[in-house]
């Protein structure tokens, strides 16, 4: 579990979160919604433990997370951050074995065993197909599902997914989400995941924290809080909502 | 597993076999290469004069070499085998602080002169150089180098760091800048020097002439101990390369690997160019070459850029001192070929992989 409690945080003096409360429990995906700017990045760094904030807490199963190694923190929460560009030509393998450093104790091989999990959780992914390509010659969505892939190698309790699959074609979007959504189900993980995209938010997540130039909108069960009044004040667009299935945009 | 998979299983075990064969291969050729190196020269010695003052001054045992007149046992034992050991010790260690430096600085167009610990040397030296011509304190040359890299560190370090933050960017832009005032300064020193600035203008090209056992006494306890910190600690160093928010989500903390590297780098550095001069390239190809024609792994990264660079500068090394008539300072032809090499190698990847 993942609490935020009365986060109040500034960018040079200005305030910019004001009195922040979030809770993301064991079992449930959270997805984080919101126009540019309105802070859902901010949100990240402080419940990553990479921010602190001005005034207020964020507990990681009870214990600030400020005062967790960061070595024990990699080993109970993985984040996949936006743009992580990697300039050095690792193989995409390379790139995903480097998910079980945080494990690992210094100068350790991966035996043969990890090797094998490594590709099964490549098959998964459909990574494997070009687990043997360097990370710079992959397409920006292939680059993706690498880090995610390696995000399921580190196999932390709570996930942070930050923009992770806005690179990625329809279909393996689905697929990703269909990955991590098990995730969740399966092995009681919490998974918070900042998206743009409305309908797979819908139909993926048990919750949605809406954001607003800093602040929380509303916030609740998908179905409550993603309604055509809702998204009309925060991203100003008019929608048609298809219940349990997802949003038409109107352009005028 | 599926079969595509098991076909990559095989690939990579291939690829680490190709590794290790090449690993033998650099290792064996750079034992060649001492031995050959040790044997040319312009005074006129058989490989039998050679190979017993050899052996005979690592076994102890002067019997074996009475009959070998000592002016030839000096330019075997003291003249050339320091010599060669040092431009093994120095294109290792330029090598493998090139390769710490791409990595820390997360660009692999980094080398060991980026945050101007060389040119801090360089100042240092020259100092003393200055000194010397015009107070017969025959200051040595050496320590001085070193005062100033490492003085020239301490204040590209003060000056990247806020916030008790260092970043990578930051630590680029302090060394241009701190780069640039001491390279002025040296400007300063060989304007002052009037006519004796040769002095000065030849240390700073870079050259393993006359290079002593002192030299390399210094050398080896900082060679042996980068490298080895290097090697052990390599698969932190492939987390601290994909940028500081990376590291710290894979469990690395990025201040203390980043101060950790930047030590052993910078002293590797500081005493490679305090001994060598300032000896471009050595320490951005041979890293470079191995992380794109080969991989990116540190952990075979760097025990390859120990044994590639060394051969490298002693190769080098062989050339200055033998093909011309006239000594050509070994940085200079590093650059001088190095240059071209490089220009060839960046062409051909195409593609922006840089």
């Amino acid at each position: 579990m993942l609490e935020l409690k009365n986060i109040h945080f500034s960018y040079n003096k200005e305030p910019f979160i004001d009195d922040l409360n979030i809770k993301i429990s064991n079992g449930e995906m959270v997805s984080v919604l919101g126009p540019n700017g309105s802070g859902k990045s901010t949100v990240v760094k402080i419940l990553t433990g990479e921010m602190k904030p001005g005034h207020g807490t964020v507990h990681l199963e009870g214990s600030d997370i400020h005062s967790i190694p960061i070595r024990e923190l990699a080993q109970r929460l993985s984040v996949m951050t936006q743009n992580a560009g990697i300039n050095f030509p690792y193989t995409c393998l390379e790139v995903v074995q480097m998910g079980l450093y945080p494990h690992k104790d210094l100068g350790v091989g991966i035996d043969s065993k990890e090797v094998e999990e490594i590709f099964e959780l490549m098959e998964k992914t459909e990574t494997h197909e070009f687990a043997e390509k360097l990370i710079t010659e992959v397409s920006g969505g292939e680059a993706q599902r690498v880090l995610l892939t390696r995000i399921l190698a580190q196999n932390t309790p709570v996930i942070v997914l930050d923009e992770a699959f806005s690179a990625m074609d329809v279909a393996h979007r689905v697929d990703m989400l269909r990955i991590m959504k098990k995730q969740v189900q399966r092995k009681n993980k919490s998974v918070i995941a900042v998206m743009h995209d409305l309908n797979m938010a819908y139909l993926f997540s048990d919750r949605v924290i809406l954001m607003k130039s800093g602040n929380v909108f509303a916030e609740g069960l998908t179905d409550e809080v993603m309604t055509p009044d809702n998204l009309y004040h925060v991203f100003g667009i008019r929608v048609t909502k298809i219940d349990g299935k997802g949003f038409l945009i109107e352009t005028n | 597993m599926s079969e595509l998979t098991s076909g990559i299983s095989a690939s990579v075990r291939r690829r680490q076999k190709l590794h290790i064969t090449i690993g033998i291969a650099l290792f064996l050729l750079l034992i060649f290469t001492v031995l050959f190196s040790v044997g040319m020269g312009r005074a006129d010695l058989t490989p039998d004069i050679v190979s017993r003052v050899i052996i005979s001054k690592m076994m102890g045992v002067e019997s074996w070499v009475s009959d070998i007149p000592d002016f030839q046992q000096a330019i075997v034992w003291n003249v050339r085998v320091p010599r060669i050991f040092s431009a093994v010790l120095i294109g290792a260690g330029l090598a493998v602080s090139g390769a710490i430096f791409q990595s820390i600085l997360r660009n692999p167009l980094a080398d060991p002169y980026t945050i101007g610990v060389s040119t801090g040397a360089a100042f240092g030296a020259a100092i003393a150089i200055f000194l010397n011509i015009f107070t017969k304190l025959y200051l040595p040359v050496t320590p001085f180098a070193l005062i100033g890299a490492f003085g020239s560190l301490t204040l590209v370090i003060t000056i990247a760091r806020k916030n008790g933050v260092i970043s990578s960017t930051n630590l680029i832009i302090a060394g241009i800048i701190v780069g640039s005032i001491l390279s002025a300064g040296i400007s300063f020193l060989k304007s002052a020097a009037g006519e004796n600035v040769a002095a000065i203008v030849h240390w700073l090209m870079g050259s393993l002439a006359s290079r002593s056992w002192g030299h390399v006494m210094l050398l080896l306890p900082f060679i042996v101990i980068g490298c080895g910190i290097s090697i052990q600690y390599a698969s932190r160093l492939d987390i601290m390369s994909l940028g500081e928010r990376e590291a710290r989500h894979l469990g690395v903390d990025p201040q203390k690997t980043m101060r950790l590297y930047l030590l052993v780098a910078s002293c590797m550095t500081a005493v490679c160019v305090s001994v060598g001069g300032i000896i471009g390239f050595v320490g951005l190809i041979v890293p470079h070459m191995i992380r794109f024609g080969l991989t990116s792994r540190n952990a075979i990264l760097i025990p390859l850029s120990t044994i590639a660079g060394g051969i490298l500068l002693l190769m080098a090394d062989n050339i200055s001192r033998i093909l011309f008539n006239v000594e050509v300072p070994v940085g200079v032809l590093t650059t001088l070929l190095g240059g071209p090499f490089f220009i060839w190698l960046f062409m051909k990847s195409g593609k922006g992989r840089t």
